[in-house]
């Protein structure tokens, strides 16, 4: 539960990722066209969300230069799939994308642990 | 903590008003209002500690809505060890914050106690017991324990002195013990640590709940019935006894409605937080008046009590 404000930030980039894959999850799945495509993206969010809640219980407040660049990272991939996420044309991308996201969440959570 | 035979005690002095018309006669320290200011410490340590323990609880809700969407919803997986672990943590974490409003809602039934009759080793016990914990808490939002000594004197040790005069040295006594307890309390609670990572796992219990509706509303057994009759107050019309459906305009538009109100539950929650700490405010602001033998304004202080409590059942029934 400790936070600060390079926490709060950690925590909220985590957040964005697992959020917008969770909303957006029916969605993705019912665009998904491969049993491939789909156990991925199942992977994906079960990453996301162990990630997030690991965060939750964690002090995130390591403002390191290698951890403010992975944030920075990891919120231009979570933008990235928010737009992607506006039309939904090409799910092999947006799958691309998120696993970017999800990869870059779970650095994040380990690296900005106190 | 404090004693069941302590507590029934309290409970007959409350409804007893006998013993006070004489120590208020010899006091400077009005016991009465004392005996007020204790039961609305323990009536605001109460619904703090019911706040925080409807958060522990919806979060295994969390656990249950991700279970039965993954029963509902194609590629949603049960709860991971990993997932259930973390939700444990931070479960004891927030244990830590329900024990100390717990040990200070006894705090404040042994300074009742004490303002009523001699219960100074229940009230020095007490005070332990609640500097413990807001150390603890401390200690589980990364800060550093308030209370070096957590044994050391609640009550000033007085000689030469008998009877009433006593009785009124030991009340402001200990009501200064009290306060710096619950300004610790308040210290804590304002904190960006305390603030911030409780609106995180209320966004987290919202999302959830948010998703899980939407799941259940997609398997067709969320019925929105009752949620759109509150919105229909026109005579002779009423809501069909059904209100379900895969229409994509209707889907969207409960989403919307979900979305509504569990931001409302959301601002409901950020309410009570500051409510709680209003409310301790209040509290610290009349002990002082009781220390400096002042009458009490007690009504600022059961106005901001009886709004805390209201919005502390509110979460409850949501």
């Amino acid at each position: 539960m400790p936070a600060s404000n390079a926490d709060a930030d950690n925590q909220q980039a985590i957040a964005d990722t697992f959020f917008t894959l969770d909303r957006n999850f029916s969605k993705l799945y019912a665009a998904c066209t491969t049993d491939a495509q789909r156990t991925q993206l199942t992977a994906l969010r079960d990453g996301a969300r162990d990630t997030f809640w690991a965060a939750q219980a964690k002090n995130l407040s390591d403002s390191h230069d290698v951890v403010v660049h992975l944030r920075e990272q990891l919120n231009t991939a979570n933008s990235q799939v928010a737009g992607q996420l506006q039309g939904l044309v090409q799910i092999v991308q947006v799958l691309t994308l998120i696993a970017e996201a999800v990869k870059t969440a779970a650095a994040l959570a380990s690296l900005a642990a106190a | 903590m404090i004693s069941i035979s302590i507590r029934s005690g309290i409970a007959k002095i409350l409804f007893s008003a006998a013993p006070f018309a004489f120590l208020v006669a010899c006091s400077s320290v009005e016991i009465p209002a004392a005996n007020q200011l204790a039961t609305s410490g323990v009536a605001a340590s109460a619904a703090a500690q019911d706040a925080t323990e409807t958060t522990r609880a919806d979060l295994i809700q969390v656990l249950r809505i991700e279970t039965l969407r993954s029963a509902l919803q194609p590629g949603i997986s049960p709860p991971s060890q990993s997932m259930t672990d973390s939700i444990g943590q931070i479960r004891q974490q927030l244990a830590a914050r329900s024990a100390m409003f717990g040990d200070l809602k006894d705090l404040y039934s042994s300074f009742l106690a004490l303002a009523s009759y001699d219960a100074s080793a229940a009230f020095t016990s007490a005070a332990t017991e609640t500097r413990t914990s807001i150390n603890a808490f401390a200690d589980a939002l990364g800060k550093a324990s308030p209370f070096g000594d957590v044994s050391g004197p609640a009550i000033d040790t007085v000689a030469g002195i008998v009877g009433e005069e006593i009785q009124k040295r030991k009340i402001r006594s200990a009501s200064k013990t009290v306060r710096r307890a619950v300004e610790q309390v308040v210290a804590l609670l304002e904190s960006p640590e305390e603030g911030k990572a409780m609106t995180r796992i209320r966004q987290a219990v919202v999302e959830e709940y948010a998703e899980g509706a939407k799941a259940l509303w997609d398997a067709g057994v969320l019925n929105a019935k009752d949620r759109i009759a509150g919105l229909v107050r026109i005579e002779g019309f009423a809501v069909v006894p059904s209100v379900t459906s895969s229409d994509p305009k209707i889907r969207a538009a409960i989403d919307e409605d979900i979305e509504f109100a569990l931001t409302q539950r959301m601002e409901l929650e950020e309410m009570t937080h500051r409510q709680t700490i209003g409310t301790m405010k209040a509290l610290i602001d009349r002990h002082r008046e009781l220390e400096e033998e002042k009458p009490l304004s007690l009504e600022q202080l059961l106005g901001e009590l009886n709004r805390l409590v209201e919005l502390a059942k509110t979460i409850k029934g949501t």
